[in-house]
């Protein structure tokens, strides 16, 4: 530049350029400033632009997560609030079974008994009948329209066993409910392995007070039938195989008798012909065990045999309540778990999108204290840049001829 | 005496022309492209009669036009160069506006899409959530539309601004042509002698006409210059312009095609011209434009695609299996409307996951096809049907060796793309099929939700229980006619059982005679098997295996950023080399009026003092008159 001449209209229009360029410069930073953004374009930052796409999806992916979260969460607290209503009247009915088991209880007792457990087994339809906010069923599965416990037909689920699932974090899905058929009726009845009963036609008091399955031995899943023969001898009778595996065996009143896996304690005095079964266990819904609570309230039973029968099957009912209260605290610690775990992906959830919006404000927000300073010099730059202007402009020869 | 009144007047006249040239200079110091002049002065000799060598004055030998050639030339380089970047550069900036603004861009309706189905995942007996669902296909359907609208205009806008730019490249041939006669005859009447001022002019054109198109130039011994574009095609030759225009390209209806002369020896030039407003359009349709189609094109048709599978594999409120969610147009292909044969061809997609973001062309040999990816080059040759990249391309009619066809696969999917369905009922948000555990098990086995894997199965929806022969053993039995139809097969807990086009599994210890059932689902309003399969599509990497949707999209964007910056930078760095092009050659050629008014005074204080002379002689004449007197 410094041999070559400076012609005069390219002076004055390098200015116009320089002036232009720095205007230009000034606009961009004024649009940072107001949108609050460095990157208002895909091409203000190219290697940040899909980043900041997928961010913008993984946000709004959160938040869904979240409502998801909040749905399931209500779900689960409206089952909750069913199941520890059918906690509470179970409770009352084993209590009821604990005083109908008494020996001095006569008919009107009984009666009356009955009467207050068909009120709590009505209150158990209700509860198990129970429909969340949307009006769905909460116990018919996905079959949500459908009400899937009748007292008319006592034993029968009309809902679906699947259950609705929720996403509610990355690869992260929750049940947000239980099936009926999962709450009240795969509950295993007897021991769990297998169950007693005595025949109803026994004329002896002979009744199974204890079962369970014999140390070492597992229970072979088979029918079997104590057959007395006489009123201290006995046939064991495998009817599942029809083998009789024990003949003419010697009865003590107190005494185990094992077979294919199970222990039988028996008491009392047997007759011959009497006979008392072990079978295995099944599933036995809630209220078809109510329901045989409210039956045995209506015996009135006479004779030692009857008596003894009623024993026996009040004290298998009470095992049967009882197995029912272990599975529906089971399923409520499970529904207490889901609870946890919305609770912790909720956080989780919260701190992540916490996370995506610090670093989308990294990668996109401008810092608003350095931009006012960039255009604080930039302005001033072109001030001058335009006061120069004014002073080269005027600089010619001509004005001293 | 005489003498000296002659060697004044020649002062007089030079001092004079001198003058003129000055003010002639001081009054085109605005004017563009021109070139200062200077005055070449040179002493009259003197007739060599007396024995002293005196000379008569002086003399202009040559106005002078300052102009460095070899700067020019830079110019006019710099100048296309700029000017094709610039425009690349202009032309992306509106897509990159365009995809920034969010009524235009595909993420957020994505978003939308995907969080209203998981909202109707929470009721999905609910017609309000599922008519949400609907509506929102309906928005990312349009979106798609909009913006492949968008992409179609800018397509126009490149034909519209070719035309113009072909149109001014023409006219100025035409000029340049015309000032090449003129400066041949005035140069070969004046001998030696430039016509400064038509030179400037032819110039000027040359620079305009750089902003257009890459040019390069030769300069023939008698004044005139030829022009040269591309690789060696002759624009202007002497006096003559060759004809160029624009007709529509012969592979693809939308495009244009440039081409120089006419009729039978008219070329086409499209694919060699560089440089320019031509070259940057060129530029960026065919790095910027075309593939941003084809990629938008193809996450169209992967998004329908794979959301249509899905949905056929679910049920409706009704139970009804689900029909397609997204429609898309099929390929299309044309044919080359210089084509002899009467062949056509037809595409179908039958793998959307093997698809790339291209277009085709095809050329028959005589024999065979050769398929070309318009994107990378690289070929497939075989006869017809052919089977490339998803694509099975069938061939109807006969053609013809060396006949030409283009297959658009993908490009022009997305402005094709509709939601289907209006009716929330048939949103298919259940699982097609309904697993159960018979309550009357005495094992615990469970087992799990099935999963369609084959909505085509024939026998998907026949029942068919799962029953335990033993602890280990388990049949597949037809829950309507009782036959065993796969019987005996080896337990194994958690093993995927895949039958009639279903996949389950069993868990816990079993024991024979329990039983599970897989049935077609009924009542099924409250389930949301098929609702929460098709909300996981939002996270898969179904796009060439590693990018989601999203993904597909944000890389698309980000590719039209990148090439926004890069084009930015570039025209930057270019217009600071056109700049210092300009810059050297205005450091020759330009005008400073310091120097003018210098001139000026200079030459006017020599024109005085030649006035001088003649008022000396004339007092000298005087003197000797009054002598005599």
């Amino acid at each position: 530049m410094i041999s070559s001449r400076m012609p005069s209209n390219l002076l004055i229009a390098r200015m116009g350029t320089e002036i232009v360029r720095q205007q230009n410069e000034v606009a961009n930073i004024q649009e940072q400033i107001a949108s609050g953004k460095k990157i208002n374009r895909p091409s203000d930052g190219p290697s940040h632009t899909a980043h900041i796409i997928g961010m913008e999806e993984a946000y709004s992916q959160l938040d869904q997560y979240l409502r998801n979260s909040s749905s399931a969460e209500s779900q689960l607290a409206l089952e909750e609030t069913a199941i520890s209503g059918v906690t509470n009247a179970l409770m009352r009915i084993r209590d009821l079974s604990l005083s109908a088991n008494s020996g001095v209880v006569d008919d009107a007792t009984r009666s009356a008994i009955g009467a207050e457990v068909q009120q709590r087994l009505y209150e158990l339809y209700d509860l198990a009948n129970a429909k969340d906010s949307f009006g769905n069923f909460l116990f018919s599965g996905s079959d949500s329209e459908t009400q899937p416990f009748s007292a008319s037909n006592p034993g029968v689920y009309s809902g679906s066993d699947d259950t609705r699932k929720l996403n509610v974090g990355l690869g992260r899905q929750i049940d947000t409910g239980d099936s009926g058929a999962d709450v009240y009726m795969r509950i295993r009845n007897g021991n769990g392995s297998f169950q007693h009963s005595a025949n109803a036609a026994n004329i002896g008091t002979a009744i199974i007070t204890h079962g369970s399955e014999s140390s070492g031995g597992s229970y072979d899943y088979n029918d079997y039938e104590v057959r007395f023969t006489a009123a201290n001898t006995f046939d064991v009778v495998n009817t599942t195989s029809g083998t009789t595996v024990q003949t003419g065996s010697t009865y003590t009143d107190g005494a185990q008798i094992s077979f294919g896996g199970a222990a039988i304690t028996v008491n009392g005095t047997p007759e011959a012909g009497d006979v008392l079964h072990v079978n295995p266990a099944s599933n036995q819904d809630i209220f078809t065990t109510v329901n045989n609570f409210v039956e045995l309230m209506q015996r009135s039973p006479t004779t030692a045999g009857e008596k003894a029968l009623m024993q026996q099957d009040i004290s298998i009912l009470t095992i049967n309540i009882d197995s029912a209260l272990d599975h529906l605290n089971t399923t409520r610690s499970s529904i207490g778990a889901r609870l946890n775990s919305l609770d912790t992906s909720r956080a989780e959830n919260d701190s992540i999108k916490l996370q995506i919006e610090r670093t989308r404000s990294e990668i996109e927000d401008v810092d608003i204290a350095d931009a006012v300073t960039r255009l604080q010099t930039q302005a001033n730059s072109l001030e001058i840049l335009q006061q120069t202007f004014t002073r080269i402009e005027g600089l010619s020869l001509f004005n001293y001829m | 005496m005489t003498d000296i009144l002659n060697t004044g007047k020649s002062a007089l006249f030079a001092f004079q022309k001198a003058l003129a040239t000055t003010s002639h200079n001081i009054s085109n110091v605005n004017t563009e492209g021109f070139s200062r002049q200077r005055v070449d002065l040179e002493a009259i000799p003197g007739d060599g009669q007396s024995a002293l060598y005196i000379g008569s004055g002086v003399r202009v030998s040559d106005v002078r036009r300052v102009n460095d050639e070899f700067a020019s030339a830079r110019v006019f380089s710099a100048t296309s160069a700029h000017a094709q970047q610039n425009t690349h550069y202009q032309m992306a900036s509106r897509l990159d506006n365009l995809m920034a603004s969010d009524g235009i861009s595909i993420a957020p309706t994505l978003d939308t899409f995907f969080n209203a189905i998981q909202d109707a995942n929470i009721d999905p007996s609910s017609s309000a959530t599922r008519e949400v669902v609907l509506q929102s296909a309906e928005q990312l359907a349009n979106r798609f539309q909009s913006l492949q609208n968008q992409l179609d205009d800018t397509q126009s806008e490149i034909n519209e601004r070719t035309v113009e730019s072909v149109k001014m490249v023409a006219e100025y041939a035409e000029s340049i042509a015309a000032i090449n006669n003129t400066i041949v005859g005035i140069q070969g009447s004046l001998r030696s002698q430039q016509a400064n001022d038509l030179l400037d002019q032819r110039d000027q054109l040359i620079t305009k006409l750089s902003e257009h198109i890459d040019i390069s130039t030769v300069n023939q011994g008698n004044g005139s210059l030829d022009v040269y574009i591309g690789k060696g095609l002759s624009l202007v030759s002497s006096g003559v312009a060759q004809s160029f225009s624009t007709v529509r390209d012969s592979l693809y209806p939308e495009r244009l095609q440039i081409q120089i002369g006419e009729g039978v020896s008219a070329v086409s030039v499209d694919t060699n011209l560089q440089g320019g407003v031509i070259g940057g359009l060129n530029t960026f349709a065919t790095e910027t434009l075309h593939p941003a189609m084809q990629q938008l094109g193809r996450l169209s048709l992967s998004l329908a695609d794979q959301l249509n599978e899905q949905h056929t594999r679910g049920v409706d409120i009704d139970g009804v299996p689900g029909g397609q969610l997204f429609g898309v147009a099929d390929p299309q292909s044309f044919a080359s409307s210089d084509n002899i044969g009467t062949a056509t061809i037809s595409g179908r997609i039958s793998d959307t996951s093997e698809l790339v973001a291209t277009d085709y062309v095809l050329r028959f040999d005589g024999a065979n096809f050769t398929a070309t990816r318009t994107a990378d080059g690289s070929q497939v040759t075989g006869s017809a049907p052919l089977a490339i990249d998803g694509l099975n391309l069938s061939l109807s009619g006969t053609p013809a060796a060396g006949d030409s066809f283009i297959v658009s696969a993908v490009s022009r999917a997305a402005g094709s793309m509709e939601a289907l369905i209006g009716d929330p009922n048939k949103l298919a948000l259940a699982s097609q099929l309904n697993t159960n555990s018979e309550l009357q098990n005495i094992g615990e086995s469970r087992i799990s939700d099935a999963q369609v894997i084959d909505a085509e199965a024939i026998s998907l929806t026949v029942p068919i229980d799962i029953r335990f022969s033993s602890s280990s053993r388990y049949d597949l039995v037809d829950a309507t006619t009782g036959t065993v139809v796969s019987g005996n097969n080896i337990y194994v807990e958690g093993q995927d059982i895949d039958f009639n086009g279903w996949r389950v599994s069993i868990s816990g210890n079993a024991i024979a005679g329990d039983t599970h059932n897989i049935a077609p689902s009924s009542n099924a309003k409250g389930n949301n098997g098929n609702g929460l399969s098709l909300s996981a599509l939002q996270n898969a990497t179904n796009i060439d295996g590693i990018q989601s949707f999203n993904d597909a999209y944000g890389a698309m964007v980000s590719r039209v950023g990148s090439q926004t910056s890069t084009a930015a930078s570039l025209t930057e760095s270019l217009e600071s080399l056109r700049s210092n092009a300009v810059d050297r050659q205005q450091a020759s050629q330009g005008v400073n009026l310091d120097e003018e008014a210098i001139n000026l005074t200079r030459y006017q204080q020599a024109y005085q003092a030649s006035a001088q002379i003649i008022s000396t002689a004339d007092e000298m004449f005087q003197t000797i008159l009054g002598a005599i007197r």
